[in-house]
């Protein structure tokens, strides 16, 4: 039994289904690939592909549509406005998301890796590099103000064990409870990449 | 004493053995190790600067081998920064506590005197001998040192620990400006007072009654992680019965912890020791939990063990047996046991 906002395994997985959905219908520039823990075919998550120009974050222009219809509660500006662009540019760098449940937080945790591509050199991007790489411009402030050193952190990927960075996943509920009954586990993804995908430029 | 079983788990300490990689070395000879001993709580990055500055005047190249790409190996392993050295220990010898320690060769072999047997597996190595290396730092398998990287994953899961037990993180929240940096603070400083004085007010906060344990349990054999916040009483009990280790691993882990009340396929290890499936698992997450607020327990694997095909006979055995709840000072013993 899930009790919205917080997800069970199995309320999870059929969130991620109508996630994956959602993305073959209208999200195109986006690839995914479900996978499972190698211990448990049941214990499943998503990695979402996506190719990112280290200059099209600076010129953001609002061009894609949101299905979801989500009204997020920021008294910033239109999230949409925030939204990097697609851009023609060659891409600079490979960013690997994943959505993964965590089994304390009962709720979706964002991680993802940062990969330049050839020509640049393959060493790591730095927790600056990620900001200017992912982070829109009007959400670094707020962000940055977080915790100890902001609100992204690096630490160990649940199921590959590989250094990942992650959103912190502590106000996640807290937020998501806002929308009450309008929260349904068949939206709940893409009100979830909605809210927290954004800020580190994951959106639908 | 009623903190004893804290003050055991606190003073619990590792002994090290630092090699420097010979490939880092300007003499030919190799440096000379650095030995030191480590507060099983505490982290790694807590002790670089002393051992880097130890081999600084051995290395070839100051400029290019610095503080900023140090990194420690073990059997080819990376040690995590963010894991407690207790932790990394257990884990990574794939510690089992009932098999007799490796003690070093000392002085009093001579030569032509029997070759030392192999060590038991699982049995602890002391000291501990790890490898101060600085090229190819494995960035797939180590999260970047930096000067706030440490402090930050230990309140990410102080956070964690605090959401599990409550379901909110308000008790982290509403601790002062002052009482969050004392709790990293303290531990740096491996000041048990000023630690415990923080940390107990997250544990016994106003109106808020502890809900869940967080727990995690490590496979060394097959590098699992599994973790889970387990309530504080069995579900589906009529009276709501306590929860004790056992009844909890059960719930965890049906596959290796086939029995609540004895241990089949592996045994549960944490701060050095063989935890008893009887601890009830609250009072060992108040006295026994790490720092960070997790029960981080390693598995030593009984699949060597000769007598493994009577285990289900034992288990036969003593399912009979309701498990007598084992007061948790009886731990104190064991604990200062392996202190060595």
């Amino acid at each position: 039994m899930s009790s919205l906002p917080f997800l069970t395994k199995p309320a999870f997985a059929t969130a991620i289904e109508h996630l994956t959905r959602h993305i073959d219908a209208y999200s195109s520039h986006l690839s995914y690939e479900l996978k499972s823990s190698t211990f448990d075919k049941e214990d499943v998550y998503l990695e979402i592909t996506r190719m990112v120009s280290s200059t099209t974050i600076k010129s953001p222009t609002a061009d894609e549509g949101d299905d979801f219809d989500i009204d997020i509660e920021d008294d910033e500006d239109d999230p949409e406005a925030l939204l990097p662009s697609q851009s023609t540019s060659p891409p600079t760098h490979k960013v690997i998301y994943t959505i993964t449940l965590s089994p304390i937080y009962l709720v979706p945790i964002l991680h993802f890796t940062i990969t330049p591509l050839s020509p640049l050199p393959p060493t790591p991007v730095s927790l600056v590099d990620v900001y200017e790489l992912l982070v829109p411009t009007p959400r670094r402030e707020e962000l940055g103000r977080l915790g100890v050193q902001g609100g992204i952190s690096q630490g160990e990927h649940p199921y590959t064990g590989r250094t990942v960075w992650f959103v912190h996943p502590c106000r996640t509920g807290e937020v998501l409870r806002e929308f009450g009954e309008e929260l349904k586990v068949e939206g709940y993804l893409g009100v979830w990449i909605g809210v927290f995908g954004g800020v580190v430029g994951l959106n639908l | 004493m009623a903190d004893a079983v804290r003050r055991a788990v606190w003073d619990g300490s590792i002994p090290f053995k630092v090699m420097l990689d010979p490939s880092e070395c300007r003499i030919f000879d190799k440096a000379d190790p650095y030995y030191f001993q480590a507060d099983r709580v505490a982290y790694l990055p807590f002790y670089l600067p002393r051992i880097y500055k130890f081999f600084e005047d051995f290395l070839i190249d100051k400029a290019v081998a610095t503080v900023g790409n140090a990194w420690f190996e073990v059997d080819n392993a990376p040690l995590r920064w963010h894991w407690p050295i207790g932790l990394l220990y257990d884990f990574y010898t794939a510690l089992d506590p009932t098999k007799t320690p490796t003690l070093p060769p000392t002085n009093h072999d001579r030569p032509g005197s029997p070759p030392l047997a192999d060590p038991e597996p699982g049995a602890a190595p002391v000291p501990w001998t790890i490898t101060l290396r600085f090229a190819s730092y494995p960035h797939d398998f180590l999260t970047t040192l930096t000067p706030t990287s440490t402090h930050d994953s230990f309140i990410n899961s102080i956070k964690e620990a605090d959401f599990a037990r409550n379901g909110t993180a308000k008790a982290v929240m509403s601790l002062s400006p002052s009482d969050t940096r004392e709790l990293f603070a303290s531990l740096q400083d491996h000041d048990y007072d000023r630690f415990w004085g923080v940390t107990d007010k997250l544990l016994n906060h106003s109106g808020i009654t502890v809900k869940n344990i967080p727990i995690r349990i490590y496979n060394p054999e097959t590098g699992q992680v599994i973790q889970g916040s387990v309530p504080t009483r069995q579900p589906g009990t009529i009276r709501g019965d306590a929860q004790t280790l056992g009844t909890a691993l059960n719930s965890l882990v049906p596959i290796i912890f086939p029995s609540k009340r004895s241990v089949v396929l592996a045994r549960p290890v944490m701060h050095g020791i063989v935890l008893p499936l009887s601890a009830p698992l609250l009072d060992l997450m108040r006295e026994a939990m790490y720092p960070d607020g997790f029960l981080h327990i390693t598995l030593a694997m009984m699949n060597d063990d000769n007598d493994n095909s009577h285990s289900f006979v034992r288990l036969r055995a003593s399912e009979g047996d309701v498990g007598a709840e084992l007061p948790l000072e009886a731990l104190v013993e064991e604990l200062e046991w392996v202190m060595l």
